[in-house]
C-alpha cells in the first residue's frame, strides 16, 4: 500500500476513478469499518449489513464521475449508505412492519454492570424507537461524530432542521430513560 | 422559553449545546455554564445529551469480516472501469458572462470594419437603387453583420469553457 496510504480521500478518489484498483482498495478498507458500524445501527440485522455495506462501495464506485471534488468524499459516501439505508428500512416496513432486532443489539453491548447494560438497552431501544429521521441525525451527529455541516448535507436538509431534529430525538430518548419512561 | 437569564437566550444556548461535538465541550463557555445554571429548560437539554452519549459510545459494533472486504473489492473494483467521466457545464453565469465580455471587447473593431465595408458597399448600392434605399439596406448589413461577426467571436470562450476541464468534478485526466 506504502504511499497510497498516507494520501487524502480525494486523491484516492481521482486515482480510483482513473482505475487505480490499489486507490480502491485502500479507499475500502478506510471507510468500510466506519461505514459498517452506521449501517450496524440503522440495521442491526448482520446479513441486511454486509449487503448494504457491498451496495454502498458498488454505487460509489459506479458514480465516481459525479463525485463532486470540492466536498468530502466521507460526506459522498455515508449520502449513499443513508439513501440504501432509507430504501431498505422502506422495503422493510411493507413487508415485516417495524422490527426490533434486540439480540442484534445485544450482542453490541459492551462492558459495564448488568444494570447499566438494562439502561443501555433501553437507550438503544430508544433511539430504534425514534423517526427514521431523528435516529439518522442523532447517529450521524453523537456517534460519529459528523460536523452538523456535514450531517445536513447527508440527510440533505438544512442545518436549522437538523438541530430541531437533535433536539427532538434527544428529548425523547430521555424520557424513555426516565424510570417508568416509555411504559405503557 | 427563557430568554433573560444569563448573557445567552435559550436558542444560542441550545445551538451550542447541540453544536458541540461532546456537551461537556459546550460548558467550556462561560455564558453557556452560566445560562444554564439559571434555565431548567436548557439545562434538561444538557442533562439528556450528557445522558445520552456514554449510551451510544457503550454501544459497540462489529468490524466488516475480510471475505466481506474481499467481495466488496471483487464486486465494486470493475466498476470503477465502466464509470465514464460525463464532464460538467461551466455554470451557466459564467459562461454568459464570458459571451457579453468577449462580445463587447470586439464590438468596436468589428463595427469599424463592418462600417469600412458598408461604405463600399454603398458605394456600389447607390449606383443601382435610390439613395434612401441603399442607405437603408447598408445600414442593415452593417447591424447584422456587426451582431453576427461580435456573437462569433464571443462564442470561442464558450467552447473554449466546453472543452476545458469541467469545474468541480474529478480531474479524471490529470494527476492529483
Amino acid at each position: 500500500m506504502g504511499p497510497y496510504t498516507d494520501q487524502s480521500d480525494e486523491t484516492l478518489a481521482v486515482r480510483a476513478a482513473r482505475g487505480d484498483q490499489e486507490a480502491v482498495s485502500v479507499l475500502v478498507r478506510r471507510h468500510s469499518p466506519r461505514l459498517y458500524g452506521f449501517l450496524q445501527r440503522y440495521h442491526p440485522d448482520r446479513d441486511d449489513c454486509d449487503d448494504l455495506l457491498q451496495d454502498t462501495w458498488i454505487r460509489a464506485f459506479s458514480n465516481l464521475d459525479r463525485f463532486d471534488t470540492r466536498k468530502r468524499f466521507t460526506t459522498w459516501l455515508f449520502q449513499i449508505a443513508l439513501n440504501l439505508c432509507r430504501d431498505l428500512a422502506r422495503r422493510d416496513r411493507v413487508r415485516f412492519g417495524y422490527r426490533k432486532d434486540v439480540q442484534e443489539m445485544q450482542k453490541g453491548m459492551a462492558g459495564g454492570s448488568a444494570e447499566e447494560k438494562v439502561d443501555a438497552m433501553k437507550a438503544m431501544q430508544a433511539i430504534e424507537a425514534l423517526p427514521p429521521q431523528q435516529k439518522e441525525v442523532l447517529l450521524l451527529r453523537y456517534y460519529h461524530g459528523f460536523p452538523e455541516a456535514e450531517v445536513s448535507e447527508i440527510v440533505g436538509c438544512p442545518r436549522g432542521t437538523v438541530k430541531s431534529r437533535l433536539h427532538q430525538a434527544v428529548k425523547a430518548v430521555r424520557v424513555k430513560l426516565e424510570p417508568g419512561g416509555g411504559e405503557p | 422559553m427563557n430568554t433573560g437569564q444569563g448573557r445567552l437566550d435559550c436558542s444560542a444556548c441550545e445551538q451550542r449545546i447541540l453544536g458541540a461535538a461532546d456537551p461537556g465541550d459546550a460548558l467550556r463557555d462561560p455564558s453557556v455554564s452560566d445560562h444554564l445554571a439559571a434555565c431548567t429548560e436548557c439545562k434538561e437539554l444538557f442533562d439528556s445529551l450528557g445522558a445520552i452519549k456514554p449510551v451510544l459510545d457503550r454501544y459497540r459494533v462489529r468490524e466488516p469480516a475480510e471475505d466481506i472486504i474481499e467481495a466488496v473489492l471483487r464486486r465494486a473494483a470493475p466498476r470503477v472501469h465502466s464509470a465514464k467521466p460525463t464532464p460538467e457545464r461551466a455554470p451557466i453565469h459564467a459562461g454568459m458572462f464570458r459571451v457579453v465580455l468577449a462580445g463587447l471587447v470586439s464590438l468596436p473593431l468589428v463595427i469599424l470594419i463592418n462600417t469600412l465595408m458598408g461604405w463600399a458597399l454603398y458605394e456600389v448600392a447607390v449606383s443601382l437603387l435610390p439613395r434612401t434605399i441603399a442607405l437603408y439596406c447598408v445600414g442593415l448589413f452593417v447591424v447584422w453583420a456587426s451582431m453576427a461577426v461580435s456573437l462569433g467571436y464571443a462564442s470561442l470562450p464558450l467552447l473554449d469553457s466546453v472543452v476545458r476541464k469541467p469545474a468541480g468534478r474529478l480531474p479524471v485526466m490529470a494527476e492529483p
